[in-house]
């Protein structure tokens, strides 16, 4: 299964979500046509992403394609999850949307993907290092939707849920960053170099451990707390791609897309 | 508290800069063992003691609050940013930052002993892992050592040379017997690997699978000549020297613990 016939897979995927997210956004009740149609476009793209895997002979997660199509994956996953933890019905729309982006971008600028793993990536930490980020950033893209949803209609009813959100989207973080670190140590010799990357990483966790600190605090306005998860998110995006186009990136021991 | 936090914050950070100003970067051997070790015992001993003989004051309570939890968070995330937009400044060789650390940890630590909140057992792996590690990154960054060698195919070596040019006794002979390269069909290097022999002992060394030699010292193969490929004449090996290393490792893993019972409770259960 080549990368040629992803279009494919990737629109009957957003067509199927698009149509279960329809049903949870006209459907008060909890919908189970919703459900089933969005798990079916979440399984379209997780048999690609399986099939892929096979082709290529080596985990797709190596090129920022490939981590794109991951993510998603994973925010279908992740917003399926939340709907139905607690039926928001505008929910399945904005991750289904948010997943699209990411596969529009992937179909508009499609990479040259090979077998080619460089000596670094070649170990048991890189399945579940980068796997682990993706599902973070899936939970956190959710936790964003919900800040935004809060602060547009300057309601704190949101919050018990973005706690919940954030809380498992910040332990994913911390347990991709710390399986990271151990890698680090058995590759480069140290557990933590401040590398732009691992940098970029401090700071986005940083955000979302403020949120949570601030919410034991118990006096700050929501719309501080709403700002704060916006905030980190976007910091989040600067971890993820955005720290490849500052000066300091040239430093980065994190660049493996050798065939960009 | 907001004034009390910032009557403290505020004149220590400025202490730092000064320092950095008369100084320059810190220079971290200056606290190598057992300079790291007083600090450290200095430094929890004096907060342990205050605690529990002005435990009521105004400015501990404050030290040990959220609010200084959050504005350690803050500006250890400030500190980032300067790192990453001026990468020249090397601003984490800074007094500043090696002060917005230790009162990170200081506050950590007065937290973790004055804590007697909900989710006990959560909390404790959180911030007990996180104090250790930080601990052991922080001051044993000063007992850590880097050294390389580039090695001739068939050489035996008893030093190695720091980034500073300085040069190090290994303590032993390496030699390095044979190396080889394996490249995919782009000629991009799949993998390369180095046998290294020390006396009786005989390790193959590739990127990801270092040597430990010791429990504190780890030897990696880091490197070669890309142009010759397989002929390479050379390997480049280098070898770290981390006494602290398994009590980075001890603090990492009760932070997983703490970040994997995160996402089993969530906020509301446990």
């Amino acid at each position: 299964m080549n990368w040629d016939i992803f279009p494919y897979f990737a629109i009957i995927s957003m067509v199927l979500s698009l149509a279960g997210a329809g049903f949870a956004l006209y459907r008060s009740e909890r919908s189970i046509a919703a459900q089933f149609l969005s798990w079916t476009g979440m399984l379209v793209l997780g048999v690609f992403v399986i099939g892929f895997w096979r082709s290529l002979g080596r985990p797709p997660m190596r090129t920022m394609g490939e981590t794109r199509l991951w993510y998603s994956l994973f925010v279908l996953i992740a917003g399926l999850l939340v709907y139905r933890r607690w039926y928001y019905r505008w929910l399945l729309l904005f991750t289904t949307v948010l997943s699209s982006v990411f596969c529009f971008i992937n179909i508009l600028k499609p990479e040259i993907h090979d077998e080619t793993l460089v000596p670094a990536l070649q170990s048991v930490f890189f399945i579940p290092h980068v796997t682990v980020y993706m599902f973070a950033y899936g939970i956190l893209a959710c936790a964003f939707l919900f800040a935004m949803a809060g602060l547009f209609h300057k309601k704190r009813s949101y919050l018990e849920s973005l706690d919940n959100l954030v809380y498992l989207g910040t332990g994913l973080l911390f347990i991709g960053m710390l399986s990271g670190s151990v890698w680090a140590k058995q590759a480069w010799g140290n557990f933590w170099d401040w590398d732009p990357k691992e940098t970029w990483a401090a700071i986005t966790a940083a955000g979302y451990l403020t949120y949570i600190h601030l919410r034991f605090t118990r006096v700050s306005k929501s719309r501080w707390l709403y700002f704060t998860v916006i905030l980190s998110f976007l910091l989040l995006q600067m971890c993820w791609y955005g720290y490849k186009y500052l000066p300091s990136s040239g430093e980065s021991l994190h660049l493996y897309n050798l065939t960009e | 508290m907001g004034k009390i936090l910032a009557y403290t914050y505020v004149p220590t950070l400025l202490l730092a800069a000064v320092f950095h100003f008369i100084f320059g970067q810190v220079d971290v051997r200056v606290f190598a063992f057992p300079v790291n070790i007083a600090i450290l015992l200095i430094l929890v001993g004096g907060l342990y003691v205050l605690n529990r003989e002005k435990g009521e004051c105004r400015w501990v309570v404050a030290f040990s609050s959220g609010y200084a939890g959050v504005m350690g968070v803050v500006l250890v995330a400030l500190c980032c940013l300067l790192m990453v937009f001026s990468p020249g400044l090397k601003f984490q060789h800074s007094w500043i930052f090696l002060t917005v650390l230790l009162l990170f940890i200081g506050n950590l630590f007065l937290v973790i002993l004055r804590y007697r909140g909900k989710n006990r057992i959560r909390f404790y792996l959180n911030h007990v892992g996180l104090f250790v590690m930080l601990v052991a990154l922080v001051f044993g960054s000063a007992d850590m050592v880097r050294m390389r060698a580039a090695v001739n195919i068939g050489e035996c070596i008893d030093k190695a040379y720091t980034q500073e040019g300085i040069a190090y006794s290994l303590g032993y002979p390496l030699l390095v017997e044979s190396f080889d390269v394996e490249f995919y069909e782009n000629r991009m290097p799949a993998e390369f690997r180095a046998e290294v022999s020390s006396g009786d002992e005989r390790r193959i060394l590739w990127v990801n699978h270092p040597w430990h030699k010791s429990w504190k010292e780890d030897i990696y193969l880091t490197g070669y000549n890309t142009e010759a490929g397989s002929a390479s004449e050379y390997c480049i090996l280098e070898f770290v020297v981390q006494p602290w290393k398994y009590i980075v490792l001890t603090g990492l893993l009760l932070f997983v613990a703490g970040a994997l019972m995160l996402l089993w409770g969530g906020k509301y259960r446990v």
